[in-house]
């Protein structure tokens, strides 16, 4: 994939260590010629110095057409401004941008700017749900308008669902159990598969539903 | 009364809500420093609020009922996202900003923000003056 990635210090440094790695190829730009330069000389990517709201800085680049551009500056309004003219610049598929202030987050996808990110949302997230939920190992957010959640439980030892089979467990509605994963072996289960001690039983469901989810098995 | 919301009380932004102010309108300046408040005619009977506005929230916060919304911090790309977010989001009927860099005025293009260029209008009035026909 061909990605465009704008601003950003330490978040830029780690995603292009992570991205550099794989078959994409880079494109990054920064203001900030010196970290741009260090960027150069670390990792396999095109640099280019500018401001990335300026419609001028685009005008240079080799390439014109991205499979994503990811906007990391910290301040919002710059990201917004960047989602906002570079699709008229360049051939885009697809816009990513960090969001600093969460109340952003919203109004961004009001004004039609689909795949924000936002770090302290997803945190608030996480840590709500396995603050109140003690037994959910793993509480991924797949998006925030979403309300179906993959969710991975742990069976311990004194788990009354121990030694039951699926089928003879009243799931509500509204879930399903997608994965049992006993020592390295994942197993996609049917009615007839029993639950075990120490199983880590990964369940997609919905929201509302968590706490009667976990009732099943404890 | 009319509520005139000034976000930004530089040059402009003071002289614009002082003249509104003046001639009876309902003015609210807000500034992230309260020292610019000193930039305001001494006759200025509106309010000032010291308060950094960078999301939505912040102006709804400001007043329910805003009649016109004047855009004027000196960061170009707060302008448009401020200004483009009140039109769209909070339906606020009236909404004029500045932009320095006319290079991006298409982030406007298809919305009803007035938008004032001062570089533009320096430029025409140079020509003006030098009797230059563009």
């Amino acid at each position: 994939m061909r990605i465009l990635v704008l601003d950003g210090y330490k978040k830029a440094d780690f995603l292009l260590s992570q991205m550099c790695c794989s078959e994409h190829k880079i494109t990054f730009i920064h203001e900030d010629a010196e970290f741009a330069q260090k960027m150069l000389d670390k990792y396999d990517v095109d640099t280019y110095v500018g401001d990335s709201t300026s419609p001028q800085t685009y005008a240079n680049l080799d390439e014109e057409i991205f499979d994503a551009v990811i906007c990391l500056s910290n301040m919002d309004h710059k990201n917004f401004v960047i989602c906002k003219i570079v699709p008229e610049l360049l051939e885009v598929k697809k816009r990513i941008t960090i969001i600093s202030n969460p109340n952003n987050q919203k109004s961004f996808k009001q004004l039609g700017i689909e795949g924000t990110v936002s770090a302290s949302h997803l945190i608030t997230n996480i840590i709500n749900k396995l603050a109140t939920v003690d037994e959910a190992m793993n509480y991924i957010s797949i998006n925030d308008d979403h309300n179906v959640r993959p969710l991975e439980i742990l069976i311990k030892s004194n788990y009354n669902a121990i030694g039951k089979m699926l089928m003879d467990l009243t799931f509500p509605d509204s879930c399903i159990v997608c994965c049992i994963i006993r020592g390295d072996e994942s197993i996609i289960p049917n009615g007839q598969d029993k639950i075990y001690s120490g199983d880590r039983v990964v369940i997609f469901t919905n929201v509302v539903d968590t706490n009667k989810v976990l009732q099943v098995f404890v | 009364m009319k509520h005139v919301v000034v976000i930004g009380c530089g040059k402009s932004g003071s002289s614009i809500a002082s003249t509104m102010s003046s001639k009876g309108y309902f003015v609210t300046v807000v500034d992230k420093n309260k020292k610019t408040q000193n930039l305001l005619d001494p006759s200025f009977s509106g309010f000032f609020l010291e308060k950094t506005i960078v999301d939505l929230d912040s102006i709804k916060t400001l007043s329910e009922n805003i009649d016109l919304l004047l855009v004027v911090t000196e960061n170009d790309d707060l302008n448009i996202y401020l200004s483009i977010g009140a039109k769209e989001i909070l339906g606020i009927k009236h909404v004029i900003t500045r932009l320095y860099d006319d290079a991006k005025s298409f982030a406007f293009d298809n919305t009803s923000i007035d938008v004032i260029y001062p570089s533009k209008l320096a430029m025409g009035e140079i020509y003006n003056i030098m009797g230059v026909d563009r």
